[in-house]
């Protein structure tokens, strides 16, 4: 049964689950809830770039075979009350103020319920790491044939743990892993403290298997990686502008390199729940169509999104940071209070 | 089972090129509702497929 979801009004989200930051997502389950396998993911560097057809093909076959194997033993999970982004009280109270809003996308799930958590004050920061990779265990997959390891980092987890790349991934903390999705829903669920899994391999057709231990944080990622999520939009500090990358040509002008960091200021925020931020960025001298080339003594950002991404992560309430922006063709150095 | 993944890639393949949620029927075969499409996968005895885009 072939189901395509563009509007999470009206979706179980005790249900389906998934990383709804994601631009595709896919869910290989039983009516009864069972999720058999998953598909979808990323990672900074493109939508597509942990996705391809063969490994499709593969979890798909993997999920056909799953439900076979299933109706010999099934164990429906435990029913969960129906619980809708509607039912987000935040949410809901939005919907009422804007009742010609309808389609709900995804994304907008984490943002209702990371506000009705502050609402209630019942939000943890650390909330924010989601869905990690296996690279943040020490674990690089194939991306064509997902439960392939390719690659292991020196001195992780995983290396720790006696994985081998050419490993065939078969079951992480208990469960069967096939997919990098998989694997991202295993370690989304673990806990984010230190904490051990038992990570289960075939290699050589021999069975192997040994202890994956995680400390403390290990969950946390850096603002580049973190830079692809929508979650970012939402975080404080907030520059209070932006805008979009300069494209080569635009950079030549300016007398800069092509791979240089460069963007150009589009908007300052006058509008939404903080106003204030854009009041404080054109205190400090920022103007539209500046050219911001600089942040923090900090040049190498790979792209607007990861200058936004690093100030939300990096930056603390009450301290001040340099930018240096182009206007009119010269360098201007601006120093601008961070705000809370 | 080879074949049922071919044609599943198949139809997932041109998901993008499909209208959004012109609904259901011979010209759309992916369903939209999917309390419905829950349904009707318990009640055959299929399993789900859910791709959120």
């Amino acid at each position: 049964m072939c189901v395509r979801v563009v509007n999470m009004k009206g979706v179980d989200l005790n249900a389906f689950e998934f990383d709804y930051d994601l631009t595709l997502a896919i869910l290989m389950m039983n009516a009864d809830g069972t999720v058999y396998h998953r598909y979808g993911g990323r990672d900074w560097t493109s939508a597509m770039s942990r996705q391809s057809m063969p490994s499709l093909v593969q979890a798909l076959a993997e999920g056909a075979a799953a439900h076979g194997e299933y109706a010999k033993n099934p164990k429906p999970p435990a029913a969960r009350p129906k619980k809708t982004i509607e039912d987000i009280p935040v949410f809901a109270e939005r919907v009422k103020k804007n009742p010609k809003m309808d389609c709900f996308h995804c994304h907008m799930v984490y943002n209702a319920e990371r506000e009705q958590a502050q609402a209630e004050k019942r939000w943890n920061p650390e909330e924010m790491w989601l869905y990690p990779l296996p690279e943040q265990a020490g674990l690089r997959l194939e991306t064509d044939d997902q439960a392939r390891v390719k690659e292991v980092v020196k001195g992780s987890p995983a290396e720790k743990a006696g994985v081998k790349a050419g490993d065939r991934l078969v079951r992480l903390g208990g469960v069967r892993a096939a997919t990098e999705a998989d694997v991202q829903w295993i370690l989304q669920n673990a806990d984010r403290g230190a904490t051990s899994l038992k990570i289960e391999v075939e290699r050589g057709g021999e069975a192997k298997s040994g202890d994956l231990k995680l400390a403390k944080g290990w969950k946390v990622q850096t603002p580049l990686e973190y830079s692809w999520r929508p979650y970012k939009w939402q975080l404080r500090p907030n520059p209070g502008f932006g805008g979009p990358d300069l494209k080569a040509d635009e950079k030549k002008k300016l007398g800069l390199k092509e791979d240089a960091f460069a963007v150009k200021v589009g908007y300052i925020i006058d509008w939404g729940d903080h106003p204030e931020d854009g009041k404080n960025a054109r205190k400090a001298g920022i103007q539209k169509d500046d050219v911001l080339i600089s942040a923090g003594g900090k040049v190498d950002f790979k792209g607007s999104e990861h200058f936004q991404t690093w100030f939300r992560l990096t930056q603390k309430a009450g301290s001040a940071i340099e930018f240096v922006v182009i206007r009119g063709g010269k360098q201007i150095k601006i120093r601008m209070d961070v705000l809370p | 089972m080879r074949l049922r993944a071919a044609a599943l890639l198949l139809a997932l393949a041109a998901v993008p090129f499909l209208p959004p949620a012109s609904g259901e029927g011979e010209d759309f075969p992916w369903m939209t509702d999917i309390d419905a499409a829950r349904q009707k996968a318990r009640d055959e005895g299929r399993p789900l497929l859910i791709v959120f885009r």
